[in-house]
């Protein structure tokens, strides 16, 4: 019991490091890491945004999503909507190193809605990869793409185990004596 | 004459309260994809608060599975028939709006043709609580 729990914590910590490296590193607009909730109906929303950073203009928006999680879990899917046209895929696989197929939304310039959802119940860590197009179905070159998070799930805090948090009692009892030091001098 | 009409329109009303479901096909292809748009308005029995959803995988064998996502300004929803071809629906789930439309997507989780039945109904409360109120939809895209 003692082996799986500290398994679950560690693929808890693992998820929510990626989560945090990945958003830390989506500045360039093209890849989005994240972890939904267990809760089978959570979605992740976010909104890319295309226009014409001198590439030329926009035509269509390519996604694809890939699962992280490091165990069996739920299948994670993604649809994208502008105005009334839609589009979906999903990863096939979980915890593998193969992506969805890539699909294209045809919408130009302009904002795109793209949700993360799954299949069932269950943590899920994905990879979610967006890029702007100036051709339609995804052709053509890489044009300004941007990500903004509308709704996301936050990352989930794993539960520390006992030396755990003795160390972080630890390092919270030091901090406050550093503190109470500086404000005395 | 008078009682059996009472009879009738109550009869109707129980059925437009229940009749909220649309029948869909999927193609083969896997990224196909339904959008649909769902009105909630008050009917007479109260302003919308939410919208329920649910959906049935009605192809049986080896199909993927079926799914249905909704969204109202920020709040989104989703839910997955586990099983294909049986009985049962996904999981009933809702999103919160008062008054107005929004947007449902039906979609599955790989290539191969796939039929579906979906049920929709605005209701008063949040949470999908409350009284069935009014409820209409839309096809905006048909794949």
């Amino acid at each position: 019991v003692d082996a799986a729990l500290t398994r679950r914590r560690t693929a808890i910590f693992s998820l929510a490091l990626l989560a945090v490296l990945g958003r830390a590193a989506s500045a360039d607009g093209a890849t989005q890491t994240g972890i939904l909730a267990s809760d089978a109906a959570a979605v992740d929303y976010y909104q890319v945004t295309c226009s014409d950073n001198g590439s030329g203009a926009p035509a269509s928006l390519a996604v694809q999503v890939q699962e992280t999680s490091p165990a069996v879990a739920p299948l994670v899917s993604l649809q994208v909507q502008k105005a009334f046209a839609g589009t979906n895929t999903t990863d096939p696989a979980d915890a593998d190193t193969g992506a969805s197929p890539l699909v294209a939304l045809n919408g130009g310039a302009g904002a795109y809605d793209v949700f993360v959802d799954k299949s069932g119940a269950g943590l899920c860590g994905y990879a979610l990869s967006v890029q702007c197009k100036t051709g339609t179905d995804g052709s053509g070159s890489d044009t300004g793409t941007a990500i903004a998070g509308i709704t996301v799930s936050p990352p989930p805090i794993p539960a520390l185990p006992g030396a755990g948090r003795w160390a972080l009692a630890a390092a919270l009892a030091a901090l406050a004596a550093c503190t109470a030091r500086r404000r005395a001098s | 004459v008078r009682y059996t009409l009472a009879i009738a329109f109550a009869l109707a009303l129980a059925t437009g309260a229940a009749a909220h479901t649309q029948t869909g096909a999927l193609g083969a292809a896997a990224s196909a994809t339904d959008f649909y748009q769902v009105t909630c308005s008050d009917d007479g029995s109260g302003p919308p608060q939410s919208l329920i959803l649910q959906i049935q995988d009605t192809t049986s064998g080896s199909a993927p599975l079926v799914g249905v996502q909704g969204q109202r300004g920020s709040q989104t929803t989703n839910s997955v028939d586990p099983t294909s071809g049986d009985t049962n629906p996904s999981p009933q789930t809702y999103v919160n709006g008062t008054s107005g439309v929004f947007d449902v997507v039906v979609y599955k989780t790989g290539a191969g043709a796939d039929s579906y039945t979906l049920t929709y109904h605005c209701y008063t409360g949040l949470n999908g609580t409350g009284v069935h109120t009014g409820t209409t939809i839309v096809v905006r895209q048909n794949q």
